[in-house]
């Protein structure tokens, strides 16, 4: 407490004023319909995951039968002998359901004999009338769609949507008639601003949280299929939202735009993916070894700099399994194996890039005339 | 500077610079010093254009001087912490229309570093002051200009400020309003606390302030008393203040 807070009996209670902030921004969201508009979105994915039904089980067949649109060697489709071989493979992303039911040695004996162990499983929406997949066990028909959830709707379609929703809470704020009497208030600039990003940053976490979790739960209770590792959508999404607000913050303290802050935001967004994905295209195509000497530098400078939304997308969709389920996922893998992609770097190069546009965003604050 | 000076403006310039638009740079504030004391309500007076709302926004840190200082209680106005001393009327003050009075008044308390029995003791009191009381749980969106008005005195007053700047705050009030911020002003005054007042409101000024500052064209073309103010320089004769404003405000470049 200085000498003068002292002298007039007020204590300094940072905390304190940035929950008020905090509070605020969900009384402004709520206000704004944001909250509700996002709780419709959460009951439209626990709605469509409480229709869901499967059914499945592991036979032995033909290789013949294999679906065309499975990548040849996809783990759910395996050689009987390669699966036998697989068993024994420490820390392999054979799924463990799988590897169970090959220790049945009346199922390995048909296996051997027929060539080929084929999952049969189907994946219902709307209550049994939709047919989704064929050819899945019935617990990774629920991974399959546990994937999609976490990748496109909450990791493309609900980042966009999250990035629009909220861009105008700042720049509001930050409007000369809304913030002259808030900026005369003792509390520093930079604590202002900190506390609103923090207020949006809460607020879609706890939008992600209910998603994931009901879904989670409809999942589960539909199909009897409980799986943890999907719950990990929640710190990632929030993770990748809190990167990109962070820029959205900055746009907002130079424009106060709300326009601005959603298209910047947006196109950032879109550019940063463009970036991580061709980065990541050049290393695949450069060959088994020294993909450095064929990846541009300034390519490479870019990926380094930028955020990377592909990245925590691909380690969301690794620990899904997700290299069970899509071509594309084992060019990913290709990039692991060729040590193009380092999840630890990668993530705080990431958190880097927000702490620096924060800190950018504060400084500029700090300077701006009201 | 003396112990009961409460601010001071020390040579104090400002000049905005524009991307686009010509003149590329516009002299606010043209070195302009003063100093206003503990119990002093000064008014601050001149035509659109002629600096008042720059010189408000340097007194309270809203804008940083390009050349001389600014000092509150002989702290720089980077000080912040001497911002929890002052309490301020926006001219067009915009509240989050989601709050309810009470909220907003206890969000603002909250950012002053009140402790929060005070902010609960202080609220209630500051709404029934303002005549608020029976609408304080209702959003601020179902408010009139006169009532976001006195929500607005009562949130200058939320931290019982030493030093309270009002920008035209009668504007948008009834008879009964303007009398509660007369009240307002006088009970203050008595405790030995400093107003700035600005005002356009010729009444205002004579009711309320002791002293009087008439800014032209980023200067002060005026320092003193309200009473020599209103000598007829020539006759020696007590005018209206509206007559002796009118050779000062004809200098003012738009």
């Amino acid at each position: 407490m200085t000498d003068t807070a002292k002298s007039i009996g007020y204590e300094q209670a940072p905390h304190r004023a940035l929950f008020a902030l905090i509070t605020d921004t969900y009384r402004q969201a709520h206000a704004a319909a944001v909250l509700w508009i996002m709780l419709a979105v959460t009951l439209v994915g626990f709605l469509l995951c409480l229709s869901v039904s499967v059914e499945g089980f592991l036979s032995a067949g033909p290789k013949e039968d294999a679906p065309e649109w499975l990548p040849p060697d996809a783990p759910a489709l395996f050689m009987a002998n390669d699966a036998m071989a697989y068993l024994g493979t420490p820390g392999s992303f054979f799924p463990a359901y799988l590897q169970t039911h090959c220790r049945d040695l009346q199922f390995r004996k048909e296996a051997a004999r027929t060539g080929v162990i084929r999952a049969e499983g189907k994946l219902y929406l709307g209550f049994g009338m939709i047919e989704v997949a064929r050819s899945r066990q019935a617990s990774d028909a629920v991974r399959f769609l546990e994937v999609l959830l976490a990748t496109t709707m909450a990791g493309m379609v609900g980042m966009v949507l999250a990035i629009i929703w909220t861009a105008g809470f700042l720049p509001t704020f930050l409007e000369p008639s809304a913030a002259a009497v808030l900026l005369v208030k003792p509390v520093p600039r930079w604590q202002l601003l900190i506390g609103k990003y923090l207020g949006v940053v809460l607020f879609v976490s706890v939008q992600v949280f209910f998603f994931v979790m009901f879904t989670w739960l409809a999942l589960g209770w539909r199909t009897g299929v409980w799986d943890a590792q999907y719950l990990l959508t929640i710190p990632v999404m929030t993770l990748q939202f809190a990167i990109y607000y962070s820029f959205s913050v900055m746009l907002a303290v130079v424009t106060r735009n709300t326009v601005a802050c959603a298209f910047g935001t947006l196109l950032f967004f879109a550019a940063c993916i463009v970036m991580n994905t061709s980065r990541h295209t050049l290393v695949i195509h450069a060959g088994e070894a020294g993909y450095l000497a064929h990846v541009p530098r300034m390519v490479e400078a870019g990926y380094w700099f930028l955020p990377k939304p592909v990245d925590l997308v691909i380690m969301l969709s690794s620990s899904l399994d997700a290299v069970n389920y899509f071509q594309q996922m084992f060019e990913y893998h290709a990039l692991e194996q060729r040590g193009a992609l380092q999840p630890f770097y990668s993530v705080l190069a990431s958190c880097l890039f927000m702490i620096v546009s924060l800190w950018i965003a504060a400084l500029q604050f700090n300077e701006i005339d009201y | 500077m003396n112990a009961t000076t409460t601010f001071e403006l020390k040579e104090a310039s400002k000049t905005y610079r524009r991307l686009v638009g010509a003149p590329r740079q516009i002299e606010a504030l043209a070195g302009v010093t003063l100093s206003v004391h503990a119990g002093e309500v000064f008014a601050l007076m001149g035509p659109n254009r002629a600096g008042k709302t720059t010189l408000v926004k340097l007194l309270l840190s809203l804008c940083k001087p390009t050349r001389g200082t600014v000092t509150r209680w002989g702290q720089p106005a980077s000080d912040r912490s001497t911002l929890g001393r002052i309490g301020y009327v926006h001219e067009n003050q915009a509240f989050p229309r989601y709050l309810s009075a009470f909220a907003l008044l206890q969000y603002y308390g909250t950012l002053s570093y009140l402790p929060e029995e005070l902010i609960q003791q202080r609220v209630p009191q500051l709404l029934h002051r303002v005549g608020l009381a029976r609408r304080s749980h209702e959003p601020i969106k179902a408010f009139s200009k006169g009532m976001v008005q006195r929500l607005a005195l009562a949130q200058a007053l939320i931290n019982d400020p030493d030093l309270l700047v009002l920008d035209e705050p009668t504007e948008g009030l009834d008879q009964d309003g303007r009398q509660m911020v007369y009240d307002v002003v006088a009970e203050l005054r008595e405790r030995g606390k400093t107003i700035l007042l600005v005002s356009h409101v010729l009444s205002d000024i004579e009711l309320l302030s002791n002293r009087l500052g008439v800014l032209i064209n980023g200067k002060f073309a005026y320092l003193g008393t309200l009473p020599d103010f209103r000598k007829d320089p020539t006759t020696g004769e007590d005018r209206s203040l509206a007559a002796a404003l009118k050779p000062f405000y004809a200098q003012q470049q738009l």
